[in-house]
């Protein structure tokens, strides 16, 4: 699987070597079907030595617990299904006597390993309020910069909103398209990005169906050369962005802030309400199908308007110099 | 640790010991270096007493580099690092250890246990480096049932749990946990290594210097009273009573014999062998010497016509004093236990504590009727204490502990670390992962806890 935390961390480490620095990046295979193996996981994990850095940057549960004197966290992601997730419902770990004890083995190394870093950073609030909540660890917010920005120059602005980003339930494609069926017969949809499942890629296409959304919704299912993502975004009259509960800004709405083009999104999709204020750089909507659409109408009814917030949405984002230099010189200070 | 290179090569080895003039691990230390530097190994001694700001005045004489384990804290793996192997020596004591316990937790290495019973050394850890109450460490280690044996001891801990209770359940762990092997003086303590500490574990006798000794010639039959004594500091364990009872029984051996007991003593237990003494059915001719110098030490050994070696309980992991009187060919009168079972019985006189007062009676009347069995026995004793107890034989058998550790020892360390990280997890003993490792262990290395 190759999603943001991956992309982030590649970014990360050419960053750092441009600033003179040797800097490898060691990527820990991680399963975590089934839970009975997340243990394991975690003790590989634990009992690896890196022993010729200075620094190591500790991203995402289990590999952020290889030792080191000298360890500073960017905390992408902590094993959600044992904390906020275990309190939805939505984990793996089994309620059972094992998977309590696991999920204490879990807060265990994490106690261990958050008491022995010198610094955490947290890629958002989110992130941080978790942190704070389950572990009472406090931890510096350092959102993840925008990767090659110089790529999203904005420009001419065309008649699509562009949804961009991995495809799946979690990020709510579907909304875009169900609300779609209630928006007045001018607008138009691209969804672009990879389905994690052939049934997520075959439930946008049975909807766009179902609605006879074919004239006005486009789906561009699979791994897109950047270049393509590129011009979705800067040729957009603006962006969608939905998912639930999200920690990150994310990249499709930092893309597409960078490239001036507004944000629709909804109010409970966590990190990017940062980023989107209503009527302001976007439009921030219940996570319900009519509402959305009437973002949507407002966004093709007054072009002029949209093209305005889209260009707030790049002074408020410049305005945050959430840039990879101010990032790198933070984590290795 | 490096690989052993047994005696064909050289071996980098870091000693860590109590050095000062005073210390019997210091005396042995010296001679189990020495044999080792004679066998072509480069051995650097690390001083492991606590806080004693005047160790270099007491500093024995060494034959090769002595450093204070206090001016390595800072450093340790550095400074270890550059060593094949390190060899700690554990006694009950912590202010001759302390360095030995701390620095074994950070770079483990081969244990010399001088001590089956380290129950004082953990009553002194609990208090002077965990700042916790001996009950709560010795409750991590031990069985309700032994819980149950403190508390019933706790009106008198010195004698009622030290001298007496605590010898059936042993505290290992708290000392010994990464240790990668153990070496005991004597038999009766590996089993239990064994099985507190799951490390390989041998029994090497403990090397003594007894040059003094071995050149003193045969006692003679005393003239009109002949001498037995006893060495060391004298308290219960060292069963004076029953010897005194002994000869107080019988007209003939109170006019025989003469006990003379070197070694310190408190007044009040002065007093009552004093009493006990003169208050006999035989009036006993009890000398209590006090502390004495090694000149009067040497001379009461010269004097001597017998040694009486009595322990109870016999908690002591190897007997200086029984080396020294066994290589000066003075009948020895032993317990039956602990260390002293593994001396042939053909060579002492052998003292049950259940029949103590008797069997020693009886030995007297052999003493007195055939003393020159007695001497033949002395000396032949002599010659075995000798090979037996020298610093070439430890040596020797050591390097070849030191070779079978040093295989299976980076997965014992692996397999530990496996056990400290998931204990610290809080992890159950019946999580699957834990028989997987193992599996994978002994598929990829074979069994390292096979003997």
């Amino acid at each position: 699987m190759h999603g943001g935390a991956e992309n982030l961390a590649n970014y990360l480490v050419s960053h750092i070597s441009q600033l003179g620095h040797q800097v490898r990046l060691l990527r820990i295979p991680f399963c975590y079907e089934p839970a009975a193996r997340i243990s394991g996981e975690m003790l590989a994990c634990r009992m690896m030595e890196i022993e010729e850095a200075d620094l190591v940057i500790g991203l995402k549960f289990p590999a952020y617990l290889i030792p080191h004197p000298n360890k500073v966290l960017w905390l992408v992601h902590q094993y959600r299904q044992a904390y906020d997730m275990w309190d939805s419902g939505h984990t793996n770990i089994p309620d059972t006597l094992q998977g309590h004890a696991l999920r204490g083995s879990i807060f265990e190394a994490d106690r261990e390993c958050f008491e022995n870093v010198n610094d955490i950073f947290a890629i958002s609030p989110v992130t941080q309020d978790r942190l704070k909540r389950y572990n009472d660890v406090d931890s510096k917010l350092l959102r993840t910069p925008l990767n090659g920005p110089e790529d999203f120059e904005p420009g001419d602005y065309g008649d699509y909103i562009f949804c961009g980003g991995r495809i799946n339930a979690i990020k709510r494609q579907h909304l875009l398209i169900e609300a779609m069926r209630y928006t007045r017969s001018d607008t138009k949809l691209v969804i672009a990005g990879p389905a994690d499942s052939p049934a997520d890629a075959k439930r946008l296409h049975r909807l766009v169906e179902r609605f006879s959304l074919q004239s006005r919704v486009t789906l561009e299912i699979g791994f897109l050369p950047r270049q393509r993502i590129v011009e979705l975004t800067t040729n957009s009259l603006a962006a969608a962005y939905l998912p639930i509960d999200e920690e990150s800004l994310g990249y499709v709405s930092m893309e597409a802030n960078q490239a001036a083009r507004a944000v629709l999104t909804v109010d409970d999709s966590g990190g990017i309400l940062d980023l989107v204020s209503d009527d302001h750089t976007g439009w921030v909507r219940r996570p319900e199908p009519k509402e959305i659409a009437d973002a949507i109408d407002r966004a093709f009814a007054n072009k002029n308007r949209t093209i305005d917030m889209g260009r707030h949405a790049r002074q408020e984002w410049i305005k945050k110099e959430i840039t990879w230099e101010r990032t790198v010189e933070r984590l290795v200070a | 640790m490096g690989a052993n290179r047994g005696e064909a090569g050289s071996m980098k080895i870091a000693w860590y010991s109590p050095f000062s003039q005073r210390s019997a691990i210091a005396a042995f230390s010296v001679e189990v270096v020495e044999a080792l530097q004679s066998f072509g190994h480069d051995v650097t001694i690390v001083r492991s007493e606590m806080g004693d700001s005047s160790w270099a005045a007491t500093c024995r004489p060494a034959s090769c580099e002595v450093v204070d384990a206090e001016d390595i804290d800072n450093h340790l793996n550095q400074f270890l690092s550059r060593f094949d192997t390190v060899i700690y020596n554990v006694g009950n004591h912590i202010e001759n250890h302390y360095y030995c316990l701390k620095h074994q937790a950070r770079f483990p290495g081969v244990t010399l246990l001088h001590d089956f019973i380290l129950h004082h050394l953990l009553h002194e850890w609990a208090i002077l480096v965990e700042k916790k109450s001996y009950f709560d460490l010795f409750r991590l280690e031990a069985s309700s049932e032994a819980l149950k044996a403190f508390t019933r001891a706790s009106a008198d801990l010195g004698r009622l749990w030290f001298m007496s209770e605590a010898a059936k359940h042993p505290v290992l762990r708290f000392a010994l946990a990464d240790t990668l092997g153990v070496v005991t003086h004597a038999k009766f303590y590996a089993a239990p290594c064994e099985a507190k500490l799951h490390c390989p574990v041998t029994t090497i006798p403990l090397a003594y210097p007894c040059e003094f000794e071995k050149q003193l010639p045969p006692p003679q039959q005393g003239g009109a009273k002949s001498r037995v004594i006893t060495i060391g500091d004298v308290n219960v364990n060292k069963r004076c009573e029953s010897v005194i009872r002994a000869l107080g029984n019988s007209a003939r051996h109170s006019k025989k014999w003469q006990y003379r007991v070197i070694g310190n003593i408190g007044d009040s237990y002065r007093k009552y062998l004093m009493e006990l003494a003169n208050n006999a059915p035989h009036k006993v001719d009890l000398e209590l010497l006090g502390k004495v110098d090694e000149a009067t030490l040497q001379d009461e050994l010269k004097h001597a016509n017998a040694i009486s070696c009595l322990r109870y309980p016999v908690v002591e992991g190897a007997s200086a004093s029984i080396i020294l009187s066994l290589a000066s060919a003075r009948p020895t009168l032993v317990s039956r236990g602990g260390c002293y079972d593994d001396i042939p019985d053909h060579l002492v006189y052998r003292i049950g504590y259940e029949r103590e007062v008797e069997d020693l009676e009886a030995a007297f009347i052999n003493l007195e009727q055939d003393y020159h069995s007695a001497v033949q026995q002395g000396v032949k004793a002599r010659h075995w204490a000798s090979n037996r107890h020298s610093g070439e034989q430890y040596a020797r058998k050591l390097l070849l502990f030191l070779g079978m550790v040093a295989g299976p020892s980076p997965i014992l360390r692996l397999a530990d670390s496996v056990g400290k990280h998931l204990t610290c997890w809080n992890c159950s003993s019946d999580l699957p992962l834990i028989d997987e490792i193992e599996g994978e262990i002994v598929s990829l290395f074979g069994d390292p806890w096979a003997k």
